[in-house]
């Protein structure tokens, strides 16, 4: 009996073992992919440039990844894109990736991490086996790569966000008489952009141009859903719930993640009793297609939505990175070449994009992404 | 005597104690969350309460058959990402429910023979097929599904009775009308309080332990399948992470409604009052003006609190059954 039991245990824990190494196995398949890539580039003397975004499956790098190709092919080098799928974007994975291409040798890496400083040692490993590191999207600790290409400043972001809202709240009779009660919808708390995104809007609210526009208590009107896709939509659900005209109600909602903008608008075209659509507007930051239905809705409150331009985003990455590798410009240079977007200046070892893309119902459909 | 202690107990359930605690929370925040009760936010909570109690139903009934699916939330990710792909196509949702609940019902009694015919425990066979479910998305796409026509989001945006109630909440009392009645009295529910009570009497005493354990994962799977849809179906915009996190306020809500993850006990109705004391906590301290880190502490609290409670009454009930046992001697 007592036998029968051990074996009983020795055998689940075996099959147990093999099915997780079966698994493990089946992520790993992905690396010798890239080997011959890595291969193909010794054989032709061919630059290649390693893209890692946070993860991979969302709209927003997919238009990132088509603006790298465009670059690429213009410049003939090799792209290698890989990241973590969307649900396992954590810093473990990303790093897996990086060992890999390192082993490799690749001639420049381009990152948006998702955790600036528990990707820095390996980037720094990166650098000193002689390979280029710039980072995009998200930056790292600013001594762990060679330059960092901003989409936008958390400046224009931050301007841009209140500018969309301020823009709608006046139009339906806010302003420096009527103030106005907003919400912010940010991530999960601890994320670089929205942090200092945050702080911008902050900045920018203490101005007299948007000072009729409030938080009122932060503990309650700033919503950290994180990133589970039930919770960012229970929790627009209540936000929604609490707008109105009303003084204790909430007016203007700012989504700040590509998965809150969206919510907010869904949640208010499935609300029971709708808050009065003149009363209230809803914003934020998506890609154009997520935002789309709402935008084109005339009794939806969501009237516009705000980005960057994610395809430029990939090719000045490109940009950046290939003339990096080849010795056009350096960490000292202060202006960049880069293709069709023209010159872009490169302050403190930063370039930037450009300033925000706010799109409405005239515009949204000239976007695919 | 012993009868009379009996019936004291009797009412004194698990159920009792949630529901005094849940009328106490609902007196306080009528008092103090100023407009809390507004018909939106009722609403959205019991939006919010119809796919969380659906799918609890089924993590119950798997839950006292003494196993555990924590693979929910990424299959409920494939359910929804698939009903996506057939709602592009414009397909409405009469539909899209029974495509849904087929889907679950499939990827769950894949569980349900994983469990059985290899006899890995339920935990790590279900930590397997969530790496598999999860695995699955990126293979077959690259990115989310938008756009999707106003046939598929019927349910959330059109879909009211009275033109107040969301329609969710009616599938969801239906469900659980019917889960109460067939948990009480139907053959096949005895059959699963014998195996979580002990497998191998139940096996014994001739019944078919494995087919059960199935069988209860394809129902738990359909159950799935129906949360998914309404989970799906409130956005024009499908992620291939839908689901994710969702397993763990599941169980949550079973464990909070009294179920021992031993297994063998456990009502529907704790789990439907756990599962709305859980919907309310989150939009609650919103309204009341607390910091929504407060949320998942509260939670833990209240679970915490409950299964203490349950032990305490556990070793009571002991104590009452050992005074006949002494007085045979």
């Amino acid at each position: 009996m007592k036998k029968n039991l051990l074996k009983k245990i020795i055998a689940t824990a075996m099959v147990g073992i093999i099915t997780l190494a079966m698994f493990a196995g089946c992520s790993k398949t992905q690396t010798p992919d890239n080997t011959q890539g890595g291969g193909k580039k010794t054989a032709d003397g061919k630059i290649t440039i390693a893209m890692l975004p946070k993860f991979k499956g969302e709209n927003y790098f997919d238009a990132v990844k088509i603006g790298a190709q465009e670059a690429a092919d213009e410049l003939g080098i090799t792209l290698l894109y890989d990241g973590p799928p969307q649900d396992q974007a954590t810093n473990q994975k990303q790093v897996d990736i990086l060992e890999g291409w390192i082993a490799q040798k690749v001639d420049a890496i381009l990152v948006s991490p998702n955790d600036p400083n528990a990707i820095a040692p390996t980037l720094k490993k990166a650098q000193e086996a002689g390979i280029k590191v710039v980072t995009f999207d998200a930056d790292a600790q600013k001594d762990a790569r060679d330059l960092f290409v901003n989409q936008i400043t958390a400046d224009a972001t931050g301007k841009g966000l209140l500018e969309a809202a301020a823009r709608e709240l006046k139009a339906k009779g806010y302003g420096p008489n009527k103030k106005a009660n907003i919400a912010l919808v940010s991530s999960s708390g601890t994320d670089a952009n929205q942090a200092a995104w945050e702080a911008a809007i902050d900045k920018y609210l203490a101005t007299e141009e948007y000072n009729f526009m409030v938080i009122k208590n932060k503990e309650t009107d700033v919503y950290y859903p994180g990133t589970d896709e039930t919770k960012v939509n229970a929790e627009c659900a209540t936000l929604i719930s609490r707008m109105g005209p009303g003084e204790d109600q909430i007016q203007a909602a700012i989504g700040l993640s590509s998965m809150a903008t969206p919510a907010l608008g869904a949640q208010y075209q499935s609300a029971s009793k709708k808050p009065d659509a003149n009363a209230i507007t809803l914003t934020g930051l998506a890609t154009p297609n997520a935002l789309k239905t709402y935008i084109k809705d005339d009794e939806h409150p969501m009237n516009a939505g705000m980005l960057w331009n994610c395809m430029d985003l990939g090719y000045l990455a490109v940009q950046v990175a290939y003339q990096l590798t080849k010795g056009d410009i350096t960490t000292e240079s202060t202006s960049v070449n880069a293709g069709r977007l023209g010159t872009k200046e490169i302050v403190d070892r930063e370039c930037v994009l450009g300033d925000a893309l706010i799109f409405d119902k005239t515009n949204v459909d000239n976007f695919n992404y | 005597m012993v009868q009379e202690k009996r019936r004291t107990a009797s009412f004194l359930t698990t159920e009792f104690y949630l529901t005094i605690f849940l009328l106490a929370v609902l007196i306080f925040l009528g008092i103090f969350a100023k407009g809390f009760y507004t018909i939106n936010n009722i609403m959205s909570i019991l939006n919010a309460y119809s796919y969380t109690l659906i799918a609890a139903i089924g993590m119950n009934m798997i839950i006292i058959t003494s196993n555990i699916d924590v693979s929910t939330g990424a299959l409920v990710s494939v359910v929804c990402f698939a009903s996506a792909a057939l709602g592009k196509l414009g397909l409405p949702f009469p539909v899209l429910l029974p495509a849904a609940m087929i889907m679950g019902m499939i990827l769950s009694t894949i569980n349900g023979l994983f469990i059985t015919k290899t006899r890995i425990p339920s935990i790590v066979a279900t930590l397997a097929t969530t790496q598999l479910f999860q695995g699955v998305l990126p293979l077959t796409t690259e990115g989310s599904i938008y756009d999707l026509p106003a046939t598929f989001t019927w349910l959330a945006f059109e879909a009211k009775i009275f033109g107040i109630v969301p329609a969710s909440v009616l599938m969801c009392l239906i469900i659980t009308v019917i889960a109460l009645f067939f948990m009480r009295y139907s053959r096949f529910s005895k059959k699963l309080y014998a195996i979580g009570n002990n497998q191998n009497s139940a096996r014994l005493s001739g019944i078919n332990v494995e087919k059960t354990i199935i069988i209860t994962y394809a129902i738990a799977g359909a159950l799935f399948g129906v949360s998914a849809i309404i989970i799906a179906t409130a956005g024009q915009r499908v992620t291939t992470t839908m689901g994710s996190g969702l397993e763990m306020t599941l169980i949550a809500s079973v464990i909070l409604g009294g179920t021992s993850t031993a297994g063998g006990s456990g009502k529907v109705l704790g789990t439907v009052i756990g599962a709305l004391i859980l919907s309310i906590v989150s939009p609650a301290i919103n309204y009341l003006g607390i910091s929504p880190n407060w949320s998942d502490a509260i939670k833990g609290a209240i679970i915490i609190i409950s299964v203490v409670v349950g032990a305490a009454q556990y070793v009571k009930k002991k104590r009452v059954i050992k005074v006949p046992a002494g007085g045979i001697s």
